[in-house]
């Protein structure tokens, strides 16, 4: 009794009873203000599926430790925090990986790469500055999908048809102007009719 | 971080500091990262083709491919959003307040990002699709989003906070949260049903639910006595008089008339005495900060609410009748009167009371109809709803003191606070054993698990009914 009626004493009473506080907040937390969603998954495990995404990159990557360290930083800054600018500042890592530890050309590892990194940009650009507990609607990320597969769709035949062009020790600019036009024009005619009922 | 200069992380979700915020009229889309992404696919491009990487360009391609798609697409106006409460709580979900946000997306937007929050509760976050059109080229269809919080408070309410941004392909341009809300909604109490209610000393009038010792019309039989001044003339028993004539007279000749006196029939008048002066939680520790009581757990004014709306039912569907007098305020009283109009208004003027600012001392006793039956809705936690209970005593009216006070909860407080609780809880003890001493009956309206003597409410107010009260 003496020494809760201490300055001392006072304290360390005003710190246990804010322990005693945050451990009923546990026990009994705040019950969630209740949104009616359709079928959603917490965002939390969207991110989750951009670390599975970087991973798959890195391991078919194969870099070396030095650049397995940069790209987990890069990867860690991208899942704490996926917005557009950190899922191209990815790509760019990657790909600055890849330049200087290539696979081999056509190689399965080229397509894997080409598809799980534009992947995790087209996430991280999808679901920027959600919050973790925050729930995403599955609906919300269709719009993005048409748009990854469609570009899969155009970007994947070219990088084919240029190494193989490359192969065949062809001049590739000219075939770099063809197939920038030919992108150009697949994308204003195909993305539109993938993304859905806005026009 | 206000809402008005954007960004999630700075707003403030505490409840408590919640303000009214009027629509932004200088809402525009900036563009947001775009350069960035621009730039570092542009550097992954040139690398590529200085360096014959093809596949590095197609690293860049799908990042090009997408923002200049998403720049060509972007919105260019903003959605309509709005934040309504319902009127009634969700349907078979008692003890829920209910929204709907309705959102109809500008074209070019691909989802809504949301934050609702609400009263006690955590604020919950979402991202939400666009809803489809009927038929590709109609316009934007509206979506209507539920939401809901669980709570047994009752009154005026602040529900609802709404935060939303309106979501451009691939985020090629923002705009600033727009804040919407609150959302004032009244919350009418709950009654309960009862059996038996005690009624007033005095019965008046000549008409109504109850019996009286009164002659008059409507009730049961009193006696038959000779026809005199006052009496209806179908009143006469004709066959009591037919046969006292054939006792008393030869000739069968009615020479008076035989009348069937009944007892009248009477109503009560019931005032009731709302204290809407304080509004205290179970947990002492939140007596200094209303904001922090759990909507789950409900407060002194809300036993108050539903206890007094539980005895204008009770009484008005009886057939009595029944006012209403708030100690919070010195507003003219609801006179006692009957039907449903009156138990709209009561309900209207139950659910409205309130605390506002300082309680404003009262030196006069509130004078009430006489011969009607006061009950006094109060935590009597100060001397002045006890005094004027014992003043009404005094004068004769039956007077029945409901206990609003929550079943108290004291653990987990400073040792100050446990003395300053004890003190007040022995002073509040004795001004109610003050009360059941000048004659004022008691009841209390929380039921306490912890004590087994206790008797719950419809109990006690069938003991107060069946027992004889003088004046």
């Amino acid at each position: 009794m003496r020494f809760w009626s201490t300055r001392l004493g006072a304290r360390v009473d005003v710190v246990r009873r804010s322990l005693l506080g945050l451990r009923d907040d546990l026990r009994s937390p705040l019950p969630t203000v209740r949104v009616t969603t359709r079928t959603a998954v917490p965002a939390w495990a969207v991110r989750l599926l951009l670390v599975a995404l970087g991973v798959t990159a890195l391991v078919a990557l194969q870099p070396g430790y030095r650049a397995v360290v940069v790209l987990t930083v890069v990867l860690g800054v991208l899942a704490g925090r996926p917005t557009g600018g950190t899922g191209a500042a990815w790509c760019l890592g990657c790909g600055v990986g890849w330049l200087i530890y290539p696979s081999t050309a056509l190689g399965p590892v080229t397509f894997v790469l080409l598809a799980v990194v534009p992947a995790a940009y087209a996430l991280a650009s999808t679901v920027g500055r959600v919050p973790l507990l925050a729930r995403i609607e599955l609906a919300a990320l269709r719009p993005a999908l048409r748009r990854y597969l469609g570009t899969q769709l155009i970007s994947q035949p070219l990088v084919a048809g240029a190494v193989v062009l490359r192969d065949r020790q062809l001049d590739l600019l000219p075939v770099a102007v063809a197939a920038a036009a030919m992108a150009a024009v697949l994308t204003w005619v195909v993305l539109p009719r993938l993304s859905g009922p806005d026009e | 971080m206000s809402p008005a200069t954007g960004g999630w992380a700075g707003l403030d979700a505490d409840y408590s500091q919640w303000q009214r915020h009027e629509p932004s009229t200088e809402l525009h889309w900036h563009p947001s990262t775009v350069a960035a992404k621009v730039a570092l696919a542009g550097v992954l491009l040139v690398v590529g083709v200085l360096t014959g990487r093809v596949e590095l360009a197609g690293l860049a391609l799908p990042l090009l491919l997408t923002v200049a798609w998403g720049w060509s697409r972007r919105p260019r106006g903003f959605g309509s959003v709005t934040l309504a409460a319902r009127l009634s709580s969700s349907a078979g979900e008692p003890g829920r307040l209910a929204g709907d946000i309705t959102w109809t997306p500008a074209p070019g937007v691909e989802g809504l990002q949301v934050r609702v929050s609400g009263p006690g509760h955590r604020p919950a976050r979402a991202l939400l699709a666009v809803p489809e059109p009927a038929a590709p080229g109609d316009d934007p269809a509206t979506r209507v989003v539920p939401v809901s919080i669980g709570s047994v408070r009752t009154g005026r309410r602040a529900v609802f906070l709404l935060d939303r941004v309106e979501v451009a392909p691939q985020h090629v341009v923002e705009h600033t949260v727009v804040r919407r809300g609150p959302v004032e909604l009244t919350v009418l109490p709950r009654a309960r049903s009862l059996r038996e209610v005690p009624l007033p000393v005095r019965l008046q009038g000549l008409t109504g639910p109850h019996g009286s010792r009164r002659l008059g019309e409507g009730g049961d039989l009193h006696d038959v006595n000779l026809f005199g001044p006052g009496d209806r003339l179908r009143r006469i028993d004709w066959r009591v008089t037919t046969r006292r004539a054939a006792q008393t007279a030869r000739d069968g000749t009615i020479a008076e008339l035989y009348v069937r006196r009944t007892f009248a029939t009477a109503d009560a008048a019931v005032m009731l005495v709302l204290d809407s002066r304080d509004d205290v939680g179970p947990d002492i520790g939140t007596w200094d900060d209303a904001s922090r009581v759990r909507e789950s757990e409900p407060t002194s004014l809300d036993h108050a609410r539903n206890a007094a709306l539980t005895f204008a039912r009770r009484y008005l569907d009886a057939g009595d009748r029944v006012g209403l007098e708030d100690l919070g305020r010195l507003h003219r009283p609801v006179a006692p009167a009957g039907g449903r109009r009156q138990l709209q208004r009561l309900t209207e003027r139950i659910a409205r009371a309130e605390p506002e600012g300082e309680p404003k001392p009262r030196r006069r006793v509130p004078r009430l109809p006489s011969g009607a039956l006061i009950m006094v809705f109060s935590t009597f936690l100060d001397d002045d709803a006890a005094r004027f209970a014992t003043v009404w005593r005094t004068a004769g009216h039956r007077v029945v003191a409901v206990d609003v006070l929550p079943v108290l909860r004291t653990a987990r407080v400073s040792e100050q606070l446990e003395v300053a609780h004890r003190i007040i809880a022995m002073e509040r003890a004795d001004r109610l054993g003050d009360l059941v001493a000048a004659g004022v009956e008691l009841v209390a309206w929380a039921d306490d698990p912890r004590d087994p003597t206790a008797l719950p409410v419809s109990a006690a107010t069938a003991l107060l009914a069946r027992r004889r009260v003088r004046r």
